[in-house]
């Protein structure tokens, strides 16, 4: 199952969101609101430590949809998402995201695939981490 | 008869006492139906290793009791427990779907009663039901979520004592009141805690001690009593 058949289900549905370097799209801690998918340019993930202070996680490339895993578990965000540099997102609301879902087991399936990609990817940065 | 290792053993999906209070589990009963009839079910005991980082994935496994610890090896090759599953999680599905090798380990830590079902019926279960891949992506999305806290708190402490306070607290979430702290049941040893937080069995020890001397947590068995949840807190920076 190709993964790209769920950028053509929510081609459809979607809103194209413009940001310039610096601006954020979600914050951590807010409630989300539907998933985005990186069109061009990059995207910083970044955390709060408890003094305020922001911490880089990962950048996000083009071709990637953030805000997937939330969206399905119904929490908030758990770090924030800034430019990195001129990025076009494009935005789809999570009603219309599950709706599409509903219509589709292919779509379920690449979904499925991007959330497991995730995980390793999560997996490979823990292990980077741990030999710190 | 006595049952294997005293486990309380449902037979049945759709008899399973506990299937509702399980995030995985608690579907229709169609989806349930189809789930019993692929599944395999089999008791475990302490230690058992139920797949392998690096093997090819057979199938998933889906934990109906027991704790399982999931591990990966750093690039230096230190094991890190990546994850502590408790019952209702399904395990593996995230290679199974990708059709490649086990990121993780997955070994019990406890008696454990656990379902498995083949690769191919597994992903067949999840074309025919939309329920079970919504349940699925709700694992998978924990899986990460619970990923992203761990790389949180070894990214971002800065010291190992920081790093054993968080984790110290994030268990005490689920501990009980008491009047002396709040009281946890710790099933790992030290050595299993150091790989939780990506140091040595010797440093974990060190540190437990010094915790006990400042009157911070107290051990009594396996039971474990947080006593300055404050100045525990004041420890943690992130």
């Amino acid at each position: 199952m190709e993964p790209s058949i769920i950028e053509t289900t929510l081609a459809e549905r979607e809103t194209l969101i413009r940001l310039r370097k610096g601006e954020t799209l979600f914050r951590e801690g807010e409630p989300p609101r539907g998933v985005y998918v990186l069109h061009s340019g990059s995207v910083d993930l970044l955390f709060a430590a408890k003094d305020g202070s922001a911490k880089p996680l990962r950048e996000a490339q083009s071709g990637q949809i953030l805000g997937l895993s939330c969206v399905v578990t119904q929490r908030v965000h758990d770090c924030t998402a800034t430019a990195a540099e001129p990025c076009e997102v494009a935005f789809i609301e999570r009603e219309d995201f599950l709706h599409a879902l509903d219509d589709s087991p292919a779509v379920w399936f690449s979904v499925l695939h991007l959330l497991s990609n995730e995980i390793n990817a999560a997996y490979d940065d823990m292990r980077v981490l741990a030999s710190r | 008869m006595p049952t294997p290792y005293n486990l309380a053993i449902a037979d049945h999906c759709g008899e399973c006492p506990v299937r509702e209070a399980h995030a995985f589990c608690n579907m229709q009963p169609e989806p349930i139906e189809a789930m019993n009839s692929i599944k395999f079910s089999a008791a475990y005991p302490k230690g058992a290793l139920l797949f392998v980082e690096g093997e090819q994935p057979r199938g998933v496994y889906i934990l109906c009791s027991g704790k399982v610890k999931l591990t990966t090896s750093s690039t230096e090759g230190r094991t890190l427990i990546v994850k502590i599953a408790t019952h209702g999680e399904i395990l593996g599905a995230s290679a199974a779907i990708l059709g490649r090798p086990y990121e993780v380990s997955a070994e019990t830590l406890e008696a454990s009663q656990v379902s498995f079902i083949r690769r191919e019926d597994f992903l067949r279960f999840l074309s025919a039901y939309s329920e079970a891949c919504m349940h699925t992506a709700q694992q998978l999305s924990e899986k990460y979520e619970s990923a992203q806290r761990e790389i949180r708190s070894l990214g971002l402490a800065h010291t190992t004592s920081e790093k054993l306070a968080k984790l110290i607290l994030d268990w005490s979430v689920d501990g009980e009141p008491t009047p002396q702290g709040t009281r946890m049941q710790v099933l790992l040893t030290h050595e299993e805690i150091a790989q939780m937080i990506g140091t040595t069995r010797e440093t974990v020890t060190r540190l437990l001690s010094d915790f006990k001397r400042k009157k911070l947590i107290s051990v009594k068995g396996s039971s474990l009593f947080v006593l300055a949840k404050e100045q525990m807190r004041e420890m943690v920076s992130i």
